[in-house]
């Protein structure tokens, strides 16, 4: 059995089946990302693995023990709220203390793990401050190393980042996978953000509509989308019907839909030999990206959008028809809808 | 200039011509009245009256009782009865309030009245206690300073509930989930977080409920007339008497429980400021 596993997870609120058969399997001390769109169950599958929600069907393991029925307290789980719900009458230190105060260890105990959870977060300087005088980020790793101090079997968190902006936001996903390595803890992170889980996670577990659609690693969800959705959700894929990819390039392929990311779209180049499409389009819309320029092309029925380097020649320009080439073996075929 | 600033606040002006006639003027009118005698010559003699003469202490000091623990207990029962609001489904929360509502409203002489029914040396609870051999409750004095007491806290529990409800709504789940995620149970939440949390409002309306109970009158008339020194019945007295009127007199024992108010709610304030929190 692995470390953390569901096991036909069901959660139903009235009419609403919130969760629909989840199955799971985590292996100890890997920071697996549930990723979805608001409303998918991500967060509501994260409050039952805490126990704030019972689950209506299934069981959850940890470490062996089942914990479907354990009451909050005695889970071993920690949790960080994506508004942190730090208490705002103790200061950063008795934050940090609160749960080692219930357990009641002695004094020096609280002090020195308080104080080394202070060092590992970098808020030593701001530990007699109350909550409102800090900023959003010191708030997020006084929630972090509040639940940490706890030494919890499995750390859960609820889109911690969502309310920061994006420069806080990358800084803080650095400093949770170093933490999350340095303490070797197995992590939940709960986003909607692709991105943020490409960048901080071993494991994904895409979800939609209360179903988990697909799962890998990042690379592995990146590069080879199962489904549309998937496909849809992350690497802003393009999809075209295979008609309208045969009216493209003239190629017939058997599937729902054929898929390729923006970057695999090149302009054509007399060295693009049999291993690739070719085909002209327009140019409709010009993204500057900063690093990177997105362009909406079109072509007949289809319409799609291709990524540039902002470094690679000068910009087309609306309007401009050009011959395009897109390399045969980056087109995927999906086959569910 | 005058005109734009009456143009500008000119939707407040009736609130502050109401104020200034009927709070500001009759005040006024009562300081000035409880420093003359009754040649209209200045005067101390009232206040000396009111601190010396055993009546008048006896009243201040029943008030004062009766304010404060009938305020702490209807305090303790509507913080305990709000804190179980939200276990109620939304439909006997509905009940609940309008319930609460028209409870809130039931004071004064009718309220008198319904306690001398049930609890009257007549009443129908009473005779059945007596019947039943019921003694603790058979010998229940409703006209006395516990029976006093039994009507005050009903009528500021339902006032009690109205004015915490708000502050409840600012006591966070997520702070209540994180603390039973750090293995703290519901007590050591109340303790450690939520009270504190929740105290400004709780003194808040321990201020008002002292307020209400310091200056209620008729139910405590009906009950007890004069055979317990009240506050506000002796000030009463001073303006109804049979054989002369004090208005002077009532004007020094009107300011002494204004006083008396005021230091409660400065009292209170300077508490809710020590223990109010900035939210995140």
């Amino acid at each position: 059995m692995a470390f953390l596993e569901l096991r036909g997870l069901n959660k139903i609120y009235g009419k609403n089946h919130v969760l629909q058969d989840i199955n799971i399997s985590i292996p100890e001390g890997k920071l697996i990302s549930f990723l979805g769109p608001s409303g998918c169950g991500k967060s509501t599958l994260l409050r039952c693995i805490a126990g704030l929600e019972t689950v209506s069907d299934g069981k959850i393991y940890l470490d062996n023990k089942d914990l479907t029925d354990v009451p909050i307290q005695k889970r071993d789980v920690g949790m960080v709220f994506q508004n942190y719900s730090l208490f705002p009458n103790l200061t950063v230190f008795d934050n940090i203390a609160f749960g080692l105060k219930i357990r009641k260890e002695a004094k020096e105990v609280i002090a020195r793990d308080v104080n080394e959870m202070l060092d590992l977060v970098g808020l030593t300087h701001k530990k007699d401050r109350f909550p409102a005088f800090l900023s959003g980020g010191e708030q997020q790793r006084v929630a972090l190393a509040r639940a940490l101090i706890m030494k919890p079997k499995v750390l859960l968190l609820d889109e911690p980042l969502s309310a920061l902006d994006a420069q806080l936001r990358k800084n803080l996903q650095n400093e949770i996978r170093r933490i999350q390595r340095q303490l070797r803890i197995t992590t939940l992170f709960v986003t909607h953000d692709q991105s943020e889980a490409m960048a901080i996670s071993d494991i994904i577990y895409l979800f939609n509509i209360g179903k988990i659609e697909s799962s890998g690693s990042p690379i592995e969800i990146y590069m080879s989308p199962k489904t549309e959705f998937a496909a849809r959700f992350i690497g802003n894929y393009n999809l075209l019907t295979s008609e309208i990819f045969s009216e493209l390039t003239g190629c017939r392929l058997e599937a729902a839909y054929l898929a390729f990311r923006p970057e695999v779209v090149k302009l054509s180049e007399p060295e693009f030999g049999d291993d690739s499409y070719f085909f002209s389009a327009a140019v409709k819309e010009v993204n500057i990206h900063g690093n990177f320029i997105r362009y909406v092309l079109l072509a007949g029925k289809a319409e799609f959008s291709m990524d540039i380097l902002s470094d690679l020649g000068d910009p087309l320009l609306i309007g401009e028809t050009r011959q395009f080439a897109i390399r045969k073996d980056c087109v995927l075929t999906i086959h569910e809808s | 200039m005058i005109r734009k600033f009456f143009s500008k606040y000119k939707m407040i002006i009736p609130f502050f011509i109401i104020v200034g006639f009927f709070e500001i003027v009759p005040i006024g009118n009562m300081l000035i009245q409880s420093f003359l005698n009754a040649e209209l010559r200045f005067t101390f003699n009232n206040y000396v009256t009111v601190f010396t003469k055993p009546v008048y202490l006896v009243a201040i000091r029943n008030s004062l009782f009766l304010s404060f623990i009938s305020s702490f207990l209807g305090l303790a029962i509507a913080f305990l009865t709000v804190l179980s609001i939200p276990l109620l489904s939304a439909r006997l929360r509905g009940v609940f309030l309008a319930m609460l509502n028209m409870l809130s409203n039931f004071a004064g002489l009718p309220l008198a009245f319904a306690f001398m029914i049930i609890f009257g040396s007549s009443g129908v609870l009473i005779l059945l206690a007596e019947e039943i051999g019921f003694e603790s409750l058979a010998n229940f004095q409703l006209y006395s300073i516990p029976g006093l007491v039994a009507v005050y806290v009903y009528f500021q529990i339902p006032l009690g509930i109205l004015l915490l409800l708000p502050g409840l709504a600012g006591i966070k789940k997520e702070w209540q989930e994180a603390a039973y995620l750090l293995k703290a149970n519901s007590f050591q939440f109340w303790i450690r977080v939520g009270i504190p949390m929740f105290l400004p409002s709780l003194l808040g309306t321990f201020s008002m409920l002292f307020a209400n109970a310091l200056a209620a009158y008729a139910t405590a008339y009906l009950l007890v007339v004069t055979n317990i020194p009240l506050l506000p019945i002796q000030i009463a007295n001073m303006y109804i008497g049979d054989l002369r009127q004090r208005p002077e007199l009532g004007s020094a024992l009107s300011i002494t429980l204004l006083l008396i108010m005021l230091l409660v709610i400065w009292i209170t304030n300077f508490l809710k400021k020590r223990f109010e929190y900035r939210r995140v």
